[in-house]
């Protein structure tokens, strides 16, 4: 499929770069550069021979709505070659193979239902793009890079600051490449209005808005109880993963219904993960020690305060990041207020909102600054490759995504103890609130460990 | 699990089929209260006949309540196998000492994957006395419990962790060697990060000389050059140096977190020795070091050699940043490899500091015309604003190609300042490039900013006559804050006139320019200037008495960017001039007036001008004018109805819509639902339709509603209907929150 196009998911969310024509212009770029600009594929931590070609071996961990979406994506890079699928659900499976097996015209793509067997058995693997359920994504990520794969892991990274943490410590102790899927930090509108809060084009930046509208608060209950399908068809203890048991209803696997529930999914970082992401990336963080969050109420906006007097606004209101607001008019948007104006963007963008028209003049000069400065390409997963080859990191790297989902996390923790908190940065604990404390991790289900 | 059967029979047995929404996290603040609130969690938890999903959230709300007390509780519950995974739940997170002993103590009562989870627990906890029983546990015969057991004892990482796991290794194979050689780096990590460097340096080398998978080799690897500290730097060379890829990648990995100085140092001197795709990823690292001493190597690895490794290293100058290698960059800004000269161009567009700024600007006098063009091109990306006197100069300049370009990006820079040089260069060349240019300066001119619009009076209320307050402090402040519209909303504002509809009315100047304007509730104001700076206008009118025929007729084009009165005062002027091609142009820059200023001349021009080719410019433009954001909505009702009287064809009815779609007020969309029933309009009178609706659900639903309806009826594009069916969504009543 086509990865730019911009249909919904089964989330709703949009599906690819807005920026079609950055995207081609990039691949005409990539397939230049591609081939002799890499370390062999030898050279990135796999047994056995040296593959034919160079191209960068991939596999498919939990490949649904938006995994096809990311697949389709990642399959159009000139210098990738996707061997297998690991999915728990058989239809999804299927489908994924067909997809693989259609876009290389043979019937070479192999089948997993079970992670560990995928990673013990394909040492061929060089890289995995997880698009697991949320339950499934820090755990699926450790485990391949303890397996010596690098990783581009769909977001929200993780369900607790524990399992965050851990992502972050097992990409650094195995030497791995890593990269969330907050694509939006490689499209240009966003990295724009980055860049000026950034480099002080709005003068000091005083307040930044994320977008973190999503529904009305995260459900505690069981669906009625079903009959389990046969492990074949979807092996539901699998399908659960780290998560506490409960009785499988086919509400949870089919239209992203275990969104809603909180053993399985968060609620700030739903698209917090996207848009604090985006909100952060302005800020020198290493100057920041500790956030205070102030409780207004079930999913109402939550102020936060950075101890480096910036306000982080996360804009909640009960609906979905589709609904019209005052603060932009696209899905996912942040902005950035400061005393010589402000600056916005959201999907769907032709360029950003700004207080003024002269705020958008240096446009190509910001970006040709950025680009000479980052050499990141405008396209995310082109980032992910090129740093499996160059081994730097990712513009999404582990420390980016644990510093945003800390914060979604703390909100959300927020919203269950019902007060305000101050949360150590440095730390990564709380002040003075020993039951929030206890509440940055979720304790797995055996037999998984991290 | 091997079977939930019995779950489920739990379940069905217990009446849980249709579940309520469990509440949780409702945690007293009262101490008294919370106490007895914790005791009635515990008496869930242990209930064995209480629905599963209770004793699950008791559980859960535990692991942030449960003290000392509630240990024994959950730490009898580690046995059962439907509870354990949820008393580990409650226990993990209590920080009292004696979760730690009940955890030991389950050890030895739960075998396989019970046994797993606690082991895991305890690693969580970093529980030190657990290192005898978990050690033992490395030889388990169940591999899920020798995981767990190797990745307890990695995490609780001290001496006696560490040597337990180093025993464990020399005789493990399979699949247990890689989870205990995993076990081995992470108590290393802890080692190295307690001060224990040698134990830490030895260990990663044990797991390096053990026969495991490469994957940990190259982990193990890794932690031993970090361990070694600034010796670490040979060992890390060694791997850059040798002939194992993967050794390279872990080097290159570290190149990118190591700041150590001699790192930079060594990799510089090392990266012409290495092969071409070697040093392609060693170039990229020391552009992501910055280390302004490695210049040299970079820019010889620039100016010759294979063209990957010359983009590579080009791309690598800006990240390091020193403006030495700037005039390099110039030479190969035109190498005859395209790539090159193209990677080049590129380090230069974004080359940091003013130095790049002169040197550019500098290029401007190249001898070749090739080079000034590219010259010009980066200024323009730059916007090096002190290259404007050569810009005005290379307008002029012999190559077209050169002056295309230089009028291209003064029209992207120049200011009111270039304005009257401008309007020389366009008297003198008369050329299309300058005219555009000279167009987009002057609608530039016309652009508010926020500091430019100053709010007089703002009133918010059932006008005129109902109650109303004055809110001009606020709507200042908001304006103050950046905002370039204001949005009439109790929000906004408060509630003067509750349960009546009210508007904003508000008094401004933008640019020096005063206005008045008022909206419904729900509607916005934005505050767009109506004229150019009058020094633009000025300048403009000043010239045309002077201008030969064809640059007249170039400003009067121009007029009509920079709009006004003034400026539409010579327009008319000139409608009546003697000049036939003067008087056609005013006439058509008449008719394609961008305000609703020109509307009336508009309007006469499309009902009487003999000639047809105004008639129909000037009721299209008429059409547009109606989209005007400043129009009230009665003026454009009025001229909705002119326009429809003369409309005639499906393209005028096209525009007719596209004005209207700015609307938003019940009329417009009326007069827009009028069109559904004609299949060659019908798509852009959907759209029309659900672009008013959206602005104005709030204020009207059950006309949105209505027209909705018809909408989705009538449409197939995909698009309008899901906006159609989301306006709708919002006419209903909201479903109450599930918490």
């Amino acid at each position: 499929m086509n990865g730019i196009e911009r249909t919904q998911t089964n989330r709703g969310e949009p599906k690819g770069s807005p920026h079609l024509v950055s995207r081609r212009q990039f691949l005409k770029a990539a397939a230049l550069l591609a081939a002799p600009n890499v370390i062999p594929a030898s050279a990135l931590g796999r047994d056995g021979a040296v593959a034919p070609s160079e191209r960068i071996v991939m596999g498919g961990i939990g490949i649904g709505g938006r995994g096809t979406h990311d697949l389709g994506w990642m399959i159009g890079e000139p210098d990738v070659q996707f061997v297998a699928i690991c999915e728990v659900q058989k239809k999804r499976r299927e489908a994924a193979k067909n997809t693989i097996d259609k876009r290389y015209g043979n019937t070479d793509c192999a089948v997993y239902g079970d992670i560990r067997q995928f990673l013990a058995e394909r040492t061929d693997v060089d890289a995995v793009l997880i698009a697991t359920g949320d339950r499934w994504h820090a755990l699926a990520s450790i485990m391949a890079m303890r397996a010596g794969k690098d990783v581009y892991c769909e977001k929200p990274a993780c369900l607790s600051m524990a399992q965050g943490r851990m992502v972050v410590e097992t990409a650094r102790r195995y030497a791995r490449v890593y990269q969330t899927g907050a694509q939006r930090l490689s499209e240009p509108n966003h990295v724009f209005c980055i860049e000026m809060a950034r480099t002080g084009q709005l003068g000091p930046v005083h307040t930044a808005y994320a977008d973190c509208r999503w529904r009305d608060g995260m459900r505690h209950d069981w669906l009625p109880a079903e009959p389990e399908p046969p492990k074949e068809e979807l092996d539901w203890d699998v399908w659960l993963g780290p998560s506490p048991w409960r009785p499988y209803n086919h509400g949870y696997v089919s239209g992203g219904g275990w969104y809603h529930f909180y053993d399985t999914a968060t609620d700030v970082a739903m698209w917090g993960a996207h848009t604090v992401t985006q909100a952060l990336a302005a800020f020198d963080m290493s100057n920041v020690s500790f956030i205070e969050f102030e409780y207004a109420g079930p999913d109402e906006t939550m102020v936060t305060r950075l101890s480096n007097g910036v306000k982080l606004v996360l804009f909640r209101v009960v609906g979905d990041v589709w609904q019209k607001c005052n603060l932009w008019h696209g899905s996912c948007g942040e902005r950035f207020d400061g005393p010589e104006g402000w600056l916005g963007a959201a999907d769907g963008y032709e360029m950003p909102d700004a207080s003024s028209p002269a705020l958008l003049r240096e446009y190509r000069k910001v970006m040709a600054e950025y680009a000479a400065r980052t050499r990141r390409p405008m396209n995310h997963v082109r980032d992910f490759f090129d740093c499996i080859r160059s081994r730097r990191l990712t513009v999404a790297n582990p420390e980016v995504m644990y510093r945003s989902m800390s914060i979604c996390l703390v909100a959300d923790i927020c919203e269950q103890l019902k007060r305000n908190l101050k949360f150590d940065l440095i730390k990564g604990e709380f002040v003075g609130d020993a039951e929030a404390n206890r509440l940055r991790s979720r304790p797995m289900r055996a037999p998984w460990t991290v | 699990m091997k079977n939930m059967k019995w779950m489920l029979v739990t379940v069905a047995a217990a009446g849980l089929m249709t579940l309520p929404s469990q509440a949780q996290w409702n945690i007293p603040a009262d101490p008294a209260a919370k106490k007895e609130y914790v005791a009635k969690l515990l008496a869930t938890a242990q209930k064995a006949d209480a629905p599963l999903i209770e004793r699950f959230a008791a559980c859960r709300e535990l692991s942030v309540l449960g003290d000392k007390n509630a240990v024994p509780v959950l730490a009898a519950l580690l046995t059962d196998e439907k509870m354990s995974h949820m008393a580990r739940y409650g226990l993990e997170p209590n920080p009292d000492p004696s979760v730690d002993a009940a955890l030991r103590d389950a050890l030895g009562k739960v075998k396989g994957r019970l046994l797993a989870g606690v082991i895991s627990s305890i690693g969580v906890r970093r529980d030190a006395k657990a290192v005898e029983p978990l050690a033992k546990l490395l030889c388990d015969a169940d591999a899920d419990v020798v995981c767990a057991a190797a990745a307890s004892l990695g995490r609780i990482g001290n001496l006696a962790a560490a040597a337990a796991l180093e025993k464990a290794l020399a005789s493990a194979s399979g699949a247990n060697l890689n989870v205990i050689a995993d076990g081995c780096i992470r108590a290393a990590d802890a080692l190295l990060a307690a001060g224990k460097r040698d134990k830490a340096t030895a260990l990663y080398d044990c797991v390096r000389a053990a026969k495991a998978p490469r994957h940990i080799r190259m982990a193990a690897t890794r932690g031993a050059i970090l361990a070694r500290g600034p010796a670490g730097v040979a060992m890390l060379m060694e791997q850059v140096k040798g002939d194992d890829n993967a050794m390279f990648a872990v080097a290159m990995r570290l190149a990118h977190e190591m700041r150590d100085a001699k790192l930079t140092q060594a990799l510089a001197a090392e990266v012409g020795k290495l092969a071409p795709e070697k040093q392609i990823v060693v170039l990229q690292a020391l552009g992501d070091r910055k280390d302004t001493a490695t210049v040299p190597a970079v820019l010889a690895a620039a100016k010759t050699g294979p063209a990957n490794v010359r983009v590579a290293a080009i791309r690598a100058l800006p990240q390091i940043g020193c403006p030495s290698c700037l005039a390099s960059l110039v030479t190969m800004a035109s190498d005859a490899d395209a790539d090159v000269a193209a990677t080049a161009q590129a380090a230069l567009a974004g080359f940091p500091g003013k130095e790049a700024d002169a040197t550019i600007a500098n290029l401007m006098s190249a001898q070749d015309a090739k080079t000034r063009c590219t010259a010009i091109d980066l200024v323009g990306q730059r916007r090096v604003a002190n290259a404007m006197p050569a810009l005005l100069k290379a307008a002029e300049d012999a190559d077209k190609q050169v002056s295309v370009a230089s009028f291209k990006v003064l029209g992207d820079m120049a200011g009111a300042k270039e304005i009257p040089a401008m309007i020389a260069l366009l008297t003198k060349t008369q050329s299309a490039s300058a005219e555009n240019a000279l167009s987009a300066v002057c609608a530039r001119q016309a652009e508010p900013a926020a500091g430019s619009v100053v709010i007089k009076k703002a009133v918010y209320g059932a006008l005129p006559e109902g109650p109303s307050a004055e809110v001009t402090k606020k709507a200042a402040e908001l304006v103050k804050s950046g905002t370039l519209s204001l949005e009439a909303t109790n929000g906004n504002f408060g509630d003067p006139a509750p349960k009546k509809p009210k508007k904003l009315s508000v008094d401004y100047v933008v640019n020096g320019v005063a206005a008045s304007k008022t909206v419904a509730e729900g509607e916005t104001i934005t505050f767009t200037a109506v004229t150019a700076s009058p020094a633009c206008v000025d300048a403009l009118c000043g010239a045309m008495a002077q201008a030969p025929v064809p640059a007249k007729q170039a400003l009067l084009r121009i007029l009509r960017s920079a709009g006004g009165p003034k400026a539409l005062a010579v327009v008319r002027t000139a409608t009546n001039d003697a000049n036939a091609e003067i008087k056609d142009t005013a006439t058509r820059v008449l008719c394609d007036w961008t305000t609703a200023e020109a509307a009336d001349e508009q309007l006469a021009l499309a009902k009487t001008s003999p000639n047809k080719t105004y008639k129909v410019l000037a009721l299209r433009g008429y059409i547009r004018a109606i989209g005007d954001a400043n129009l009230d909505a009665a003026k454009r009702q009025a001229m909705c109805k002119e326009a429809t009287a003369l409309i005639q064809g499906d393209a005028e009815k096209r525009l007719l819509l596209s004005a209207l779609s700015n609307a938003s007020d019940a009329d417009s969309l009326a007069m827009v639902m009028s069109h559904l029933e004609n299949p060659a309009i019908k798509d852009e009178a959907c759209l029309a339709a659900v672009s008013i609706s959206e602005r104005l659900v709030a204020s009207n639903p059950a006309v949105v509603a209505d027209a909705m309806r018809k909408v989705v009826k009538a449409t197939q594009n995909q698009g309008i209907l899901r906006r159609a069916r989301k306006a709708l969504g919002q006419t209903r009543p909201k479903p109450a929150a599930k918490k």
